[in-house]
C-alpha cells in the first residue's frame, strides 16, 4: 500500500494571565473566543471545521486541533506548523472578545504535554494502515505490528522529543532534564485506554478508520508535540516508512526489549543516548543502535521498492539525526526540540557555574528561571516563544521553521491539503463563506450542501462530482 | 548490467568510520534513478539498464518530483483573513459565485493532469476518475488520452479508460479501439467492457430514436416492430 493518510490531534494547554481586578474565564470560554476568532477568519458558524478541513474544539479543558487528512508526513508537519501560527495570529482578536465579556488579561497557549499540576494532554498520531494483508488476518497482523513497532516506538524519543524538566509525573522524582514529556505517563505496552493505562501501542481507534475498505486507524498516543517541524516530520515519517515494510511483510529481525515501558523511561532520562537497554535474548543495546536496525531494514526495502522523494528524504534525515546524536548533537539545534532546549538550559546553568549534577539544584533560585524557559519554549506566540527566538537568531527574522518558508506556512493556514477529502470539505466551507450558502460540516466523512448529503468515505478522493454538480447548478441556496 | 549501488552502512559511525553523507546521497540518487518510471511493470534490473543506457530518456530530477505540489494558488481560499463571511446574497448573484467555485474546482483538476510530472500515480488516478465524471468529451478526452499509453502504470491506465468511457464520443471510442491489441490483458478486458458500454449505449439510443410502429399493424410475436 503506498497511499496513506496521516493526521494529528494536538491538545494545547491554554490559560489566562488576568490583570488585577479581572475575573478568570473558564477553559471553555477561552476556547470559545478562540473559536469565534477562527470562525471569523476561516470557518463557518455552527461548525467546528475550517477551510483547511481541520477541526478546532474544546476537549476536557484543552483546545484540541484535529488536523485535516494529509497524504504525507511532510504535509501534516506543515499543517501542524500552520495551525500553531494561525492560532497565534488570532490571539489578539480572541482577546478582544474576552475583553468585551469583561475579562482583562492575556491568553497563553502552550504546545506541550504536561502542566505544572502533573496533568498530561496529548499529541495523538493517526495513520491509515491496512487492516489485513494477503497472508494474515486482522488479529495476527495486529500482533505482528505490535511486536515489530514497540521497540521502535519506545526509542523514537531520541529523534523528536521536546524535552522537559522534572522526573516523574509531577517532577517528584528529581529535578533533572529528560527527553520526553509523556514518557512518565506511559505505563503499558499495549492498551485501549488513553487516561489511566496509556500504552506504547494504543488500540483505541482500531475500528474507527472513518473510511471504507481494508483499513484500520493506527492511533498512537505516546508521542509529544513538537515545536519544530523537523521533529514532527521525522516522528510521523519514520512510522509511515515502517508501516510500508509491515504491509509488504518485508520486516527483518528486530531487538525485542525485555521491558519496553521501563526502556522508554530509561531512554527519556538519558540525554547522552548511551544507556543500555536489556533485550529478551540477554543482549543490551542503546536506543541509537535499535533505531539503526530499523533504518537498515528500511534502506534494504528501499532498494527493492519504489520510494517517493519524501521517503528518500526521510531516510537521509533519519541517518543524519542518528549520526548527529552520536557524534555531534549540536548539529540538531533548531531541529530536534530536546537538543535545542537543553542547549539553552545547559548554557544558563554554565553561566552561573552550575550543572544538572549540582547537588540540591532544585533548591537553587535558578530553578525558577529554568522552569520558565521550559514552558516558554512551547509558547506558540512567535513574539514570546523561546523556540521562535532561537530559530530567528539562527535563521533570520522571518523564520518559522527549518523546513518551510513563511509563505508555505501562510498558504497552509487557509488552504486545505490539495489531494485528500479535506480539500472537498475545505472548498465547501470556503464557498459557503463567499456566498453565504447553506452548508453543514459536522463530520469527517460527509458534508451537506443545500440540504443534500454528500458522502466522503474515501479519504484519498480530493474531488467530489456531487459537490461540483451542486455548485455548478447553483443549488447551494441560502437558508 | 551495472552492479547495484552500494548501500552505505548506517552503523558505520558505531564502528568508528565517519558517517559519509555524500555516499548516502549518492546511494539515494541511484535508487531514485532506478525507480523513475511511469510504470511499475518493468523489473528493477531492466529499469536500471534503461536508466543508465538511455540518458536521453526524459527523467525529471528527483528534486522536482515532489508528490504533493499543490495546484495553482487556491483562489477561493485567498484573502480570507480579516474578511467576515460574505453577506448572504440571493438568487442569481449567489448562483454565479457557486458556479465560479465549481469552475475553479474543474480547472484545478485539469491542472493536476497537465502538471503530471509532479504527481504520483495515485493522485493522477483520482484526478482522471473525477474528470471522467464531470468533464466533457470535446475538451477533455484529448487531455486524458495520453494516460492510456503503456508507459503509465496499470492503475493510471485503467482510470483513464474509465474516464474516457464516461465522457464518450467518437474520439473516446477511437482511442479505446486502439487499445484492443494492448499487451496488458487487464487493460484489454477493461477496454472491452468500456466499449460494450459505449456501443450498447449507442444501440439503445438508436432503438429509442426509431419511430413508433403504427397502431393498425399487427403485433409481431416477439414485439419487434420490423
Amino acid at each position: 500500500m503506498r497511499e496513506r493518510i496521516f493526521s494529528l490531534e494536538v491538545e494545547y494547554g491554554i490559560s489566562f494571565l488576568s490583570e488585577r481586578g479581572s475575573g478568570e474565564p473558564t477553559k471553555e470560554t477561552l476556547v470559545g473566543v478562540l473559536r469565534r476568532a477562527l470562525t471569523d477568519a476561516v470557518g463557518l458558524s455552527e461548525s467546528s471545521f475550517i477551510t483547511t478541513g481541520a477541526k478546532f474544539y474544546h476537549d476536557v479543558g484543552h483546545a484540541e486541533w484535529a488536523h485535516p487528512e494529509c497524504r504525507s508526513a511532510r504535509e501534516i508537519a506543515l499543517y501542524d506548523k500552520a495551525a500553531d501560527t494561525l492560532i497565534a495570529f488570532l490571539l489578539p482578536r480572541a482577546q478582544e472578545f474576552l475583553q468585551a465579556e469583561g475579562f482583562r488579561g492575556r491568553i497563553l497557549i502552550i504546545k506541550n504535554n504536561v502542566d505544572v499540576h502533573g496533568n498530561t494532554y496529548g499529541c495523538h498520531e493517526n495513520y491509515m494502515a491496512e487492516r489485513e494483508t494477503a497472508w494474515l488476518d486482522h488479529e495476527d497482523y495486529l500482533r505482528l505490528s505490535i511486536r515489530y513497532l514497540v521497540p521502535f516506538l519506545a526509542t523514537r524519543l531520541i529523534l523528536c522529543a521536546p524535552g522537559r524538566i522534572g522526573l516523574g509525573r509531577r517532577g517528584e522524582q528529581g529535578f533533572a532534564f529528560q527527553l520526553g514529556q509523556r514518557a512518565d505517563f506511559i505505563n503499558a505496552v499495549v492498551s485501549r485506554d488513553t487516561r489511566d493505562m496509556r500504552g506504547i501501542f494504543n488500540l483505541g481507534r482500531e475500528n474507527e478508520p472513518f473510511s471504507e475498505g481494508n483499513y484500520r486507524r493506527l492511533h498512537l498516543i505516546l508521542g509529544d508535540a513538537c515545536m519544530s517541524g523537523y521533529g514532527t516530520f521525522l516522528k510521523l515519517g519514520t512510522v509511515g516508512l515502517l508501516l510500508r515494510l509491515l504491509e509488504d511483510l518485508e520486516i527483518g529481525e528486530i531487538p525485542h526489549l525485555k521491558e519496553p515501558v521501563r526502556a522508554m523511561q530509561t531512554v527519556s532520562r538519558d540525554p547522552s543516548c548511551t544507556a543500555l537497554l536489556p533485550l529478551y535474548d540477554g543482549r543490551q543495546m542503546t536506543a541509537i543502535d535499535i533505531q539503526r536496525i530499523y533504518l537498515e531494514q528500511v534502506m534494504r526495502y528501499a532498494e527493492r521498492h519504489p520510494t517517493s522523494p519524501e521517503e528518500r528524504e526521510l531516510i537521509l534525515l533519519w541517518a543524519e539525526t542518528l549520526d548527529a546524536l552520536q557524534n555531534a548533537p549540536s548539529r540538531l539545534f533548531g531541529k530536534v526540540d530536546w537538543i535545542t532546549k537543553k542547549s539553552v538550559l545547559d548554557r544558563l546553568l554554565a553561566q552561573n557555574g552550575l550543572s544538572w549534577e549540582t547537588p540540591d539544584l532544585e533548591r537553587h533560585p535558578i530553578r525558577y528561571k529554568l522552569q520558565e524557559l521550559d514552558i516558554q519554549y512551547h509558547n506558540i506566540d512567535p513574539a514570546q516563544s523561546l523556540f521562535y527566538k532561537l530559530l530567528r537568531s539562527q535563521r533570520g527574522a522571518e523564520a518559522l521553521d527549518t523546513l518551510w518558508d513563511a509563505e508555505s506556512v501562510r498558504v497552509a493556514q487557509s488552504a486545505p491539503p490539495p489531494y485528500t477529502r479535506a480539500r472537498v470539505r475545505g472548498e465547501v466551507i470556503a464557498s459557503a463563506r463567499r456566498t453565504g450558502g447553506r452548508v453543514e460540516v459536522k463530520g469527517w466523512s460527509e458534508v451537506r450542501l443545500g440540504g443534500q448529503r454528500v458522502e466522503l468515505y474515501d479519504p484519498f478522493t480530493f474531488f467530489s462530482a456531487e459537490t461540483y454538480t451542486i455548485l455548478k447548478e447553483g443549488r447551494l441556496t441560502s437558508a | 548490467m551495472t552492479d547495484r549501488p552500494t548501500r552505505p552502512d548506517p552503523e558505520a559511525a558505531r564502528s568508528g568510520s565517519p558517517f559519509n553523507r555524500d555516499l548516502l546521497l549518492e546511494w539515494l540518487d541511484a535508487i531514485a534513478r532506478r525507480q523513475v518510471t511511469l510504470t511499475e511493470q518493468i523489473a528493477p534490473e531492466e529499469l536500471l539498464r534503461q536508466a543508465l543506457d538511455a540518458p536521453s530518456r526524459p527523467t525529471p530530477p528527483v528534486s522536482e518530483r515532489a508528490e504533493n505540489v499543490p495546484p495553482r494558488p487556491f483562489g477561493i481560499f485567498s484573502g480570507l483573513f480579516g474578511a467576515r463571511s460574505a453577506p448572504r446574497t440571493s438568487g442569481d448573484a449567489q448562483g454565479v459565485q457557486d458556479r465560479d467555485v465549481a469552475a475553479e474546482m474543474l480547472s484545478n483538476l485539469v491542472y493536476t493532469l497537465q502538471s503530471y510530472q509532479q504527481r504520483s500515480p495515485a493522485i493522477l488516478r483520482h484526478a482522471l476518475i473525477g474528470l471522467g465524471k464531470v468533464g466533457n468529451a470535446a475538451e477533455h478526452v484529448s487531455l486524458i488520452a495520453p494516460f492510456l499509453d503503456g508507459r503509465w502504470e496499470q492503475s493510471v491506465r485503467l482510470a483513464a479508460i474509465d474516464a474516457v468511457s464516461n465522457l464518450g464520443g467518437e474520439e473516446a471510442i477511437d482511442k479505446l479501439i486502439a487499445l484492443l491489441g494492448d499487451s496488458d490483458i487487464v487493460v484489454r478486458w477493461e477496454v472491452q467492457a468500456a466499449l460494450d458500454r459505449l456501443l450498447v449505449g449507442t444501440e439503445s439510443a438508436v432503438a429509442e430514436s426509431a419511430p413508433d410502429a403504427p397502431d393498425d399493424e399487427p403485433d409481431s410475436s416477439d414485439g419487434i416492430p420490423f
